[in-house]
């Protein structure tokens, strides 16, 4: 357990070595960027002195370095400033969109896991028969084929066509949202004990998770189908088998678990990168994410939104690949070990 | 068992109406992201949208872009034109319930003023002091004459006073904090038609009928607005035909827009504010010499450019224009005839220039986030090589352009640009366009230096006289048309489509638009969402 506390907190710091070096490139890069953004955001009619009195208030008036020190204090205090896309601070900004796309990723990465492993089983198991062709072909499209057409797709054909679920937003016109404590609305639902705003959330989930979900679905189907495969051919399967193990007891408990090691590690990078991919998602289901505002304040020069949002991202990757390596750890205690005595 | 589901079905029916009658009439439409509620910052037309439905102004404009009162029943102005008296109106209320006096105005100004952004630059400079001797009388005094100030007070919404006082954050501003920017980035402090219920500048604004709004609205005027921001082209579509949306926003692409129509959506359109340009820069070789910028004005096809812009047979997303100015627009000279393609005399006007074939190449640069410029950039290309001058196409992200159009050397050739008027008045295009002194934006990338447009643009500012003042901007005009500044591309027609059953009075009746003004056809009250 105190080796355990240890290496969560020598990551930790490490992590927070990585958010500052982040924060130092994006500082520099969102201020090469071309275009003035006290221009862009006082628009062509402002006077010359407008411009330079809000040059001032960004501190884009003193050196490089300077800025960057205004920066860190105001961010110590937790205020990474003001929007100059939307005129809002960053830091509600943020608090307002992340929950949504957090709570997009979470249903994604539960569809991949719960559909993209099984069907990886399923493929390995039946390897050469048709389960496994079926299982190939639409592990395929959805590594190929691009997030945006499976949006519009979906969207299409379950609302457009069949109306069966809804085309926008996370609620519905007349379904006040929950009381938020998580910020997620199905968690918030279920912790007010709100039946129909859980329903309603969930209904609105289902086409934009699952478009986000479609390309990591089918890497986690053929990255599990490949390692199942290789881990089938392990000597010390093939001594289960001899020893007369049922196939099922086989497959499920020598070969599945070591093989979930290398595809859980692609599949925390694919849910961590989940918060920036999701911008074609948010955009086509009108939802109200960080991606969506991570976009925007690229195309707007919004220094402050940007080095907001690129922290923030950052510090997801951190957060996922941390646990990752504990569950890698957890599935093989080798690797456990190894971290303990580091 | 029949008697049962037949209860049952009564029973839900009663229900569905109950919800549709406590939901009340609902309007949703759309527009690009993100929705500025402080009017103090407001620049865009979802701004505009929100400021005009959800605060009033002192004027307000009519059909022919004719100023006329609005909060403020009457004024004065002095003889020097500098003086400008506003008598207000006594039954105009906040959504609070209090009364709006003359001290709101003095404060909506001056706190614009302090905040420096979003149309503060119309008074800035300008206006030296705004008093209110009594709760009904507004002076405004101005350093000098400047006869845009009037159309221009249509871009100051009144904020409610003691509302913002009462909500200020800590700030820059001394003892008034932060201006009460942070309340009013999510609140409402307005006396407009429509009180903001919720409003995330990313997602949605939701608005309520104020039902004690002094101007009263239409029969079935809704009870409650859905501004969503930013939506795909493809969720509109679907969102349109499950009857979810009821107007799309101006920027659908054209095949979304003429799909729609082919499904019998209304379309309608909303012209005379803004103009399609293709600039000119006047101070690098080859566009530096009048000639060549004629040549090329006279070599481009007119027609093929509006025909580009065609959605339908019966539906084009533009007309030609005469000039600079909008069609009908304020000080637009209706007198000037349309442009037409005549390469002959292009050739003739290309061999008075002083450069050689040879030297006759330039760059066009389009905006790379409108896809619909690079046709007329390839249409540019394809007319100019038939007299000779070779265009290079570059394509330019918006930020790099802005910085790009900050100096006269890095400025492309020519760049296509379109440009809105904010309020009713030609001063409100032309200076900032085409003034020597306001150079060094991407509204002035043509780079004017005429000593004649700018003792013209000076006149128009400070004459008084509106016969004389239409006078020196048809000179003005003209003026432009022998220097060529620019290709004056089209008259752009905003198009919008509808439900069948929601009717816009402004749109729908071009005679009954609001001259000028950026979003001005947008006050919900007067629309109608029939059963």
């Amino acid at each position: 357990m105190t080796n355990l506390l240890s290496f969560i907190g020598r990551r930790l710091l490490a992590s927070l070595g990585v958010l500052v070096g982040v924060s130092i490139v994006i500082f520099v890069i969102a201020r090469v960027i071309p275009g003035d953004p006290a221009r862009i955001a006082l628009g062509p009619m402002a006077s010359a002195a407008q411009v330079e009195a809000l040059r001032r208030q960004l501190y884009l008036d003193r050196p490089l370095p300077l800025q960057y020190y205004e920066f860190v204090k105001r961010s110590l205090r937790g205020d990474l400033g003001v929007s100059l896309y939307t005129n809002r601070p960053v830091v509600t900004e943020i608090a307002q969109s992340f929950p949504a796309t957090f709570e997009l990723m979470l249903y994604a990465g539960l569809m991949m896991v719960v559909l993209g492993v099984p069907v990886g089983v399923i493929s390995a198991y039946y390897r050469n028969r048709w389960p496994d062709a079926a299982a190939r072909v639409v592990s395929l499209l959805g590594v190929t084929t691009p997030t945006f057409v499976w949006a519009i797709f979906l969207m299409l054909l379950f609302s457009y066509a069949l109306g069966w679920l809804p085309t926008l937003g996370r609620l519905s016109f007349g379904v006040a949202p929950p009381p938020a404590v998580t910020g997620l609305y199905t968690v918030d639902a279920l912790l007010a004990g709100r039946g129909d705003a859980f329903w309603d959330a969930l209904r609105h989930l289902l086409l934009p998770s699952f478009a986000l979900a479609l390309s990591g679905l089918g890497q986690a189907a053929r990255l599990t189908r490949a390692n199942m495969l290789e881990t089938l051919g392990k000597p010390y399967v093939e001594m289960a088998r001899a020893f007369g193990v049922r196939e099922r007891t086989v497959a499920m408990k020598y070969a599945f678990r070591p093989a979930m090691i290398p595809t859980l590690t692609v599949l925390g990078l694919d849910f961590a990168a989940m918060l920036g991919n999701a911008f074609l998602v948010e955009n086509v289901f009108g939802w109200p994410g960080i991606a969506r505002y991570a976009v925007q304040t690229m195309l707007h020069k919004d220094l402050n939104g940007i080095v907001g949002v690129t922290l923030v991202i950052a510090a997801v990757f951190l957060v996922v690949n941390l646990v990752v390596d504990l569950l890698v750890g957890w599935i093989n205690p080798r690797i456990r070990f190894s971290q303990g005595a580091r | 068992m029949f008697a049962t589901i037949r209860k049952a079905t009564v029973t839900l029916l009663v229900l569905c109406l109950g919800a549709a009658f406590a939901q009340g009439r609902l309007l949703r439409l759309d527009e690009s992201a993100a929705g500025e509620l402080d009017p103090a910052k407001a620049t865009d037309y979802a701004d505009s949208q929100l400021m005009f439905n959800v605060y009033d102004a002192l004027v307000w404009a009519d059909s022919g872009g004719n100023i006329i009162p609005h909060v403020a029943e009457s004024w004065t102005t002095s003889e020097d034109g500098t003086v400008y008296t506003f008598r207000l109106r006594d039954d105009v209320t906040f959504h609070d319930g209090s009364r709006l006096t003359a001290s709101d105005v003095v404060f909506s100004l001056e706190r614009m003023l302090a905040i420096g952004q979003g149309f503060s630059y119309l008074f800035d400079g300008w206006v030296t002091s705004v008093e209110a001797p009594d709760d009904t009388t507004v002076v405004f005094t101005l350093s000098q004459p400047y006869a845009p100030f009037l159309a221009s007070l249509v871009r100051l919404p009144i904020v409610n006073e003691d509302v913002v006082r009462a909500n200020l954050q800590p700030g820059d501003f001394g003892d008034l904090g932060d201006y009460g920017q942070a309340f009013l980035s999510t609140n409402d402090a307005g006396s407009g038609a429509y009180t903001v219920v919720s409003h995330n500048p990313q997602e949605l604004t939701v608005m309520r009928r104020f039902d004690d709004y002094f101007l009263g609205f239409a029969e079935n005027a809704p009870d409650e607005v859905h501004l969503r921001y930013s939506l795909e082209a493809a969720t509109v579509r679907a969102l349109m035909s499950r009857r979810e949306h009821d107007i799309t926003s101006q920027w659908l692409p054209t095949e979304v827009l003429a799909a729609l129509a082919r499904e019998g959506f209304p379309i309608y359109t909303e012209g005379g504010t803004s103009v399609f340009y293709i600039t000119l820069n006047t101070q690098r070789p080859p566009t530096d010499d009048a000639h060549v910028r004629r040549a090329i004005a006279l070599a481009f096809d007119y027609d093929a450019l509006i025909s580009i812009l065609a959605v339908t047979p019966d539906l084009s997303l533009g007309q030609k224009v005469a000039g600079p100015l909008p069609n009908g627009f304020p000080g637009a000279d209706p007198s000037l005839p349309l442009p037409e393609r005549d390469v002959a005399a292009a050739r003739a006007e290309l061999a008075q220039s002083s450069y050689g074939p040879s030297e006759l190449t330039m760059d066009i640069a389009w905006v790379a986030e409108v896809p619909m410029e690079e046709k007329v950039a390839l249409l540019f290309q394809q007319n100019l090589a038939e007299i000779g001058i070779d265009v290079n196409i570059v394509r330019v992200p918006w930020t790099l352009l802005t910085e790009q159009a900050a100096n006269a050397d890095t400025t492309p050739h020519a760049t296509t640009v379109f440009v809105s008027s904010p309020f009713p008045d030609p001063d409100a295009q032309l200076y900032s366009m085409y003034h020597s002194e306001a150079a060094g934006t991407w509204l002035s990338m043509s780079w004017v230096n005429d000593e004649r447009v700018d003792a013209l643009l000076n006149q128009g500012r400070l004459e008084t006289d509106p016969q004389e003042r239409e006078r020196i901007y048809h000179e003005l005009q003209r003026r432009l048309l022998d220097i060529r500044p620019a290709i004056f591309g089209y008259d752009q027609f905003a198009a919008f489509a509808h439900q069948p059953n929601v009717v816009v009075p402004t749109l729908e009746d071009h005679s009954r638009s609001v001259g000028g003004v950026m979003g001005g056809n947008w006050l919900f009250r007067l629309i109608e969402v029939r059963d």
